[in-house]
């Protein structure tokens, strides 16, 4: 369908079909006299008349919307496709207005993320002539920016004799968050500096977490003082707790390479999968725990995110996590990391197989900041193919390399863990945090 | 694109054909076949040419339906029963007649549902008993041909051309009170 075909009926093969063939038949009988010619142009007379009497006067026009614009991973939505008279505005309570012929065939644009029922993303349903609601149920099976459109409308009228051109529809457009898994680690950050965030200090202070009950001190207010406790021993007493710290935690997402087959939410996951779904887990974890959260895309050098706290900031995230990806041109040089506090926590997320985010990891750990490195490498890609020799030679090589590689990270005290979802970081949190308390000689 | 992926290209297109697309061009296939053997059975001698014609374009109606095959078919058909039928009217007139009737419906139906599409059986229904008056029509036509052959009267052209307005007619009638009427009878 060309988009500067005019909208309309078109007459088909069909009915010019009948119209030549009745016409032809009756010709041929009435000049020739034969019976048999002007029966067998009876029916294409018929079928010729009928297709002419039912031909719809306007075309419709077709509106397509969504119930969702922004769906999880994995979350499914009802597209609704409309079709109405061109006079109609949107919304109109449907009148008899014959439009949509008899039948109507809809083919969506193919997305190989987005699942339709049915399967074929396209259907030919029967009207009843006048303005037709459809609906079709998808689910987005991968995060990322889709669009969902019309990729042809097609309303034939009785006998297929008119069928419409030019139909076309606004697409919509669907955005799929990773956020998918439930991602929580022990309350532990390496070092917590600030005071607004749920984080247990080893310091008393004003926070949430009780701590003591101890005499009143001149400083202390007065809406702590345990009147249970004062009254009981005679002499005032206030409740004292923890204070409550928070942190700054940078996200390094990796996005040089993508790493193994992707095959949605129900299958196997590419590097950059897990990597974007895992980056989504643990900023969507430290910021519902009050801290602040930055994300640096790696391969891209306009989408970072500088640091921030509460939910409209983790929506932010997560928009720009949606549209990562694979590009090794355009990777940063390691000068780029520079706006680090000292306390602040780094979590890279990458198969770790580029030199340029081991610079980077490397750069950050000689400045002194906490490094945790998840490797988001598929496991598939550990294992060797028995049936491409050379292939998973050369990959071994590869993977000698990266090995190397990591255990020079590791000289450098850089844990690596593999994402495992939750928990997954709670061991190396807290051996950070051991270390990070520990006393430091200089 | 290789060899084997093009392999594959079509095994998939083939995998991905809808049952409703595949009945209506199983109607076409049976149709059409039916049309040429009663053609061929007539009693007279069928030219053999047009006969081929006719399969290939029969093929043709089921391959790409929305083209000039159909009217290609149609018209070899009509074609062989003009070349060397005696003229009069008989069953397998009346047969062929209404093959053609079913392979013109089947192949419109068929350019409406593309391969790849779903199609329930109401899609395959909706055309079903307009398809079955005009069948009637045929048939009516048919015996009052019949007897108006028999009669062999001067003018009997003449009734048959009336006879042929008046089932126009009685077809503009029935598509109208079924564009205006509510209840739906298609």
């Amino acid at each position: 369908m060309r988009p500067d075909e005019p909208v309309g009926w078109s007459p088909t093969a069909a009915h010019l079909r009948a119209v030549l063939m009745a016409t032809g038949c009756l010709a041929v009988g009435v000049i020739f006299r034969r019976l048999d010619a002007i029966l067998l142009g009876l029916p294409f007379l018929a079928a010729a008349t009928w297709g002419a009497l039912a031909r719809p006067s306007t075309a419709p026009t077709v509106a397509v919307r969504s119930d969702a614009d922004t769906l999880f991973e994995g979350q499914a939505t009802t597209l609704h496709l409309a079709l109405r008279a061109p006079s109609a505005p949107a919304g109109a309570a449907l009148d008899d207005e014959p439009i949509s012929g008899d039948l109507v065939t809809w083919v969506l644009t193919p997305d190989r993320w987005i699942e339709v029922d049915p399967p074929t993303a396209a259907m030919t349903v029967v009207s009843d002539g006048g303005p037709l609601d459809l609906t079709v149920d998808l689910r987005s099976v991968r995060w990322g920016r889709r669009v969902v459109g019309i990729q042809r409308v097609l309303c034939t009228s009785a006998f297929g004799a008119y069928r419409t051109t030019g139909l076309t529809a606004e697409p919509v457009r669907l955005s799929t968050l990773p956020l998918r898994e439930r991602f929580a680690a022990t309350d532990v950050v390496p070092r917590p500096a600030g005071v607004v965030g749920l984080h247990r200090s080893r310091r008393a202070g004003d926070g949430s977490e009780f701590a003591d009950v101890r005499p009143f001190r001149p400083g202390d207010r007065l809406r702590r003082i345990n009147w249970p406790v004062s009254s009981r021993t005679g002499e005032l007493h206030v409740t004292s707790t923890y204070s409550d710290l928070d942190t700054e935690v940078m996200l390094l997402l990796d996005t040089e390479h993508d790493l193994g087959r992707s095959e949605g939410v129900d299958g196997r996951a590419s590097s950059l999968d897990t990597a974007v779904r895992a980056a989504a887990a643990v900023a969507e974890h430290y910021l519902r725990h009050g801290d602040r959260v930055s994300l640096i895309d790696l391969g891209e050098r306009v989408r970072n995110v500088p640091a921030g706290t509460g939910r409209r900031h983790l929506r932010r995230i997560l928009d720009i996590l949606v549209v990562a990806s694979p590009n090794v041109s355009r990777g940063s040089p390691p000068g780029r990391v520079r706006r680090l506090r000292a306390g602040d926590l780094v979590i890279a997320f990458s198969p770790l197989t580029g030199t340029a985010v081991m610079n980077h990891i490397a750069a950050i750990v000689q400045r002194g900041h906490t490094v945790i490195v998840v490797d988001t490498l598929p496991e598939i890609m550990v294992q060797d193919d028995p049936e491409m020799v050379w292939r998973s030679l050369a990959w071994r090589i590869r993977l000698l390399e990266r090995s190397a590689e990591i255990e020079r990270l590791g000289d450098l005290g850089v844990p690596i863990v593999r994402w495992l979802g939750d928990g997954s970081l709670d061991e190396v949190l807290r051996d950070v945090s051991r270390t990070a308390g520990a006393p430091r000689i200089r | 694109m290789i060899a084997v992926e093009r392999i594959n290209a079509g095994l998939q297109t083939a995998r991905d054909v809808g049952r409703g697309a595949l009945i209506v061009r199983l109607a076409v296939v049976v149709a059409a076949a039916a049309t040429v053997a009663f053609t061929v059975a007539g009693g007279w001698d069928a030219p053999d040419t047009l006969v081929l014609l006719a399969i290939l374009s029969g093929v043709g109606c089921v391959v790409v339906p929305d083209s000039a095959a159909g009217v290609t078919f149609s018209a070899t058909i009509v074609g062989s029963w003009l070349l060397r039928a005696p003229g009069g009217i008989d069953g397998w007139l009346v047969g062929t007649a209404l093959g053609l009737l079913v392979v013109h419906v089947a192949c419109a139906q068929a350019a409406a549902i593309p391969l790849s599409v779903e199609a329930d059986g109401a899609v395959l229904r909706r055309w079903l008993p307009t398809t079955a008056v005009i069948a009637m029509l045929t048939l009516l036509a048919a015996l009052v041909l019949e007897l108006l052959a028999r009669t062999d009267r001067p003018g009997a052209l003449g009734i048959t051309l009336a006879a042929l307005v008046g089932v126009g007619s009685l077809t503009w009638w029935w598509a109208a009170a079924r564009a205006a009427g509510p209840d739906d009878t298609r």
